[in-house]
């Protein structure tokens, strides 16, 4: 019996391989890592030490850029050959169709966005959040073969090292493929600090009146070292921004996430509860967002973010 | 001439979640529900996909009996025609995969199945692909646009790294998300019209899926009571900012964060 490790970003197995370990200890047998394509394969040696038995890498061409029947047919080669019963990768929308698509070939369970994973009685519980975020639910698995999707950020890397992991490389026949990838443009990154990486995020939402305030936001964040954020509306229907904070945007794990002119609607909440501290900036001291923050100012914006950003700077040059 | 099934799910409003004040438990029951959010547009691109090329739209919905209403809604939005399952138990995605595939194979042949992202409660996102792994079809998840030509499905995805897009031969899996359409409110004649459609309604042993056995146990459903430190200060007199401004900093220095 195997463990199987998939992340779609090489950072993440030191994350995962603590999830496996807890299904290692409770159900025995060995935890694998699979790597697919060049980019990430190049990079393997970042995860040779991390505790995995074998790491089994798939470097064709084709695999460089993600394609989900092709990714899935990749890994189901696999499951037989080393008797997989559970799979971990990290969740993200990626990975949610390609273990929807795996899940249904494995006949498994399968749940995403995992927060937390224990054993109890031989039965494996996973926890996680519903309802746009504002409950969380305790699954159970019932079923002998399970894919999980875990969070990032919720289990520590390992850190520690281990035994070298054996590499086993394999090819795939791409070719019978039914779904063809034409073309991929990566999101671009205006500058520096990414959103899911940064320490400190400065988000803005509909309380910003016009595309150009958002240097409210860039300039507060710059200050601070971080990234800048917006809500759904700014981005899908303004266009004033490539992506959102939320559920249906990108989850954040920031040490400080300082929203602005944002109500805090559980959409967007549900993308913010990994950080550790929350400030809320609002006019309106009713606004659901001094719910769920550690330190609110009900007040004006375009009077608080420019004295922020003022003193922000006096300190900084000492 | 392109035939759609549709799928749509009566989706709990999770703005206005009832919650067990003791317990912090979710009263289903006294939730207010509505038709997914993404589910709608799904129905709103087949009929856009219909009224270009032809065909006919089948939508189909696995729910409790009141889900009924989001199909009255369905018909004034214009599909051909709408089944029900009704079921009260709690059914995991996998199970709900598995009525879709049933359905589609006793109901097809189908060009294309549409279905939203995610759902708008539990918005796990994987009900697609778990179709498109059962019938064996290609999926594209995901698409904030969609063209039909030449038996190919083009679509773009919006994935978390940036936007692929894809190309697949029919019959194909296609979700998509908020952002493809804006859907069509219907007018009053449409909606009295509705009233005299009829909602098809089948049970899972008329799919001959008795022995449904679902792969999760829900066991624990609660709600989240908010941790934060919630330490408001009041700006609303511009004469407060200077010092309200420097408490935050001090907090935020307590806090090792800055
Ligand atoms: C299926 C679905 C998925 C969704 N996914 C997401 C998602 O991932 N992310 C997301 O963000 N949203 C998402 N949404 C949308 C979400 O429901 C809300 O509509 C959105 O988050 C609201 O954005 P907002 O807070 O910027 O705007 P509003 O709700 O309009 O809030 C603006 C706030 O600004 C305050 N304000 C105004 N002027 C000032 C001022 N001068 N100074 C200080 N405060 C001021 C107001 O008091 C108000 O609270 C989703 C919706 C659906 C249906």
């Amino acid at each position: 019996m195997s463990i199987m490790i998939y992340a779609d970003k090489i950072d993440l197995y030191s994350e995962l391989i603590n999830a496996g370990n807890i299904l290692r200890e409770a159900f025995g047998g060995d935890i694998l890592g699979i790597v697919i394509g060049e980019n990430n394969v190049k990079s393997i040696d970042r995860i040779r030490k991390i505790g995995l038995s074998k790491i089994i890498t798939f470097s064709a061409n084709e695999l460089n850029e993600f394609n989900p029947v092709l990714y899935a047919e990749t890994i189901k080669n696999t499951l037989e050959e080393f008797d997989v019963r559970y799979v971990l990768m990290n969740s993200s929308y990626k990975n949610k169709i390609l273990s929807g698509l795996l899940s249904s070939f494995m006949n498994s369970a399968l749940v995403v966005d995992v927060i937390r994973l224990n054993v109890e009685d031989n039965k494996l519980l996973a926890e996680r959040p519903v309802y746009s975020g504002k409950a969380s639910a305790k699954e159970e698995i019932n079923a002998d073969k399970a894919i999980l999707l875990i969070k990032s950020g919720v289990f520590t890397p390992m850190t520690e090292e281990k035994t070298e992991a054996e590499i086993i490389e394999k090819l795939i026949d791409t070719s019978k493929v039914s779904l063809e990838l034409l073309e991929f443009s990566p999101k671009v990154v205006e500058e520096g600090v990414k959103l899911d990486e940064a320490d400190v995020v400065v988000g803005g939402g509909r309380g910003l009146r016009k595309k150009e305030d958002l240097k409210l936001l860039k300039e507060l964040a710059s200050i601070l070292g971080g990234a800048w954020g917006v809500t759904r509306p700014l981005a899908a229907d303004y266009g004033w921004a490539p992506e959102w904070i939320g559920i249906s945007g990108a989850s954040i794990n920031p040490k400080l996430y300082i929203a602005t002119g944002i109500s805090g609607q559980p959409q967007h909440t549900s993308g913010i509860r990994g950080s550790k501290v929350i400030v809320a900036i609002n006019m309106d001291s009713e606004a659901p967002i001094f719910k769920f923050a550690d330190y609110g100012i009900v007040g004006d914006l375009y009077q608080i973010i420019p004295k922020l950003i003022e003193k922000l700077k006096e300190i900084k040059e000492g | 001439m392109v035939k759609i099934l549709v799928g749509v799910k009566y989706s709990l409003r999770v703005e206005n979640l009832a919650i067990d004040p003791k317990t912090k438990a979710i009263i289903l029951d006294e939730t207010p529900k509505k038709m997914g959010d993404m589910d709608k547009r799904a129905l709103e691109e087949a009929l856009r996909l219909k009224e270009k090329h032809g065909g006919e739209v089948t939508v189909l919905c696995v729910g409790p009996k009141e889900a009924n209403k989001i199909l009255l809604e369905v018909y004034a939005m214009g599909a051909d025609s709408a089944f029900l399952i009704p079921t009260n138990d709690y059914l995991d995605t996998f199970s709900v995969a598995k009525i879709f595939a049933k359905f589609y194979e006793k109901n097809g042949p189908f060009d294309l199945i549409l279905l939203g992202g995610a759902s708008t409660d539990s918005f796990t996102g994987v009900l697609g692909a778990r179709i498109a792994g059962l019938l064996n079809l290609p999926i594209i998840p995901f698409a904030n646009q969609i063209v039909l030509e030449d038996l190919k499905i083009k679509a773009e995805s919006a994935l978390d790294d940036g936007k692929y897009k894809f190309s697949a031969p029919l019959p194909a899996v296609v979700t998509v998300t908020l952002e493809i359409n804006e859907p069509r409110i219907p007018k009053l004649k449409d909606i009295l019209r509705a009233k005299r459609q009829k909602i098809n309604e089948l049970s899972l042993s008329d799919l001959e899926l008795d022995d449904l056995k679902v792969t999760i146990n829900m066991t624990d459903v609660r709600a989240y009571e908010e941790k934060r430190k919630q330490i408001i200060l009041d700006a609303t007199d511009p004469s407060k900012i200077d010092e309200v401004v420097d408490k935050l900093i001090n907090y935020l220095r307590e806090e090792g964060v800055l």
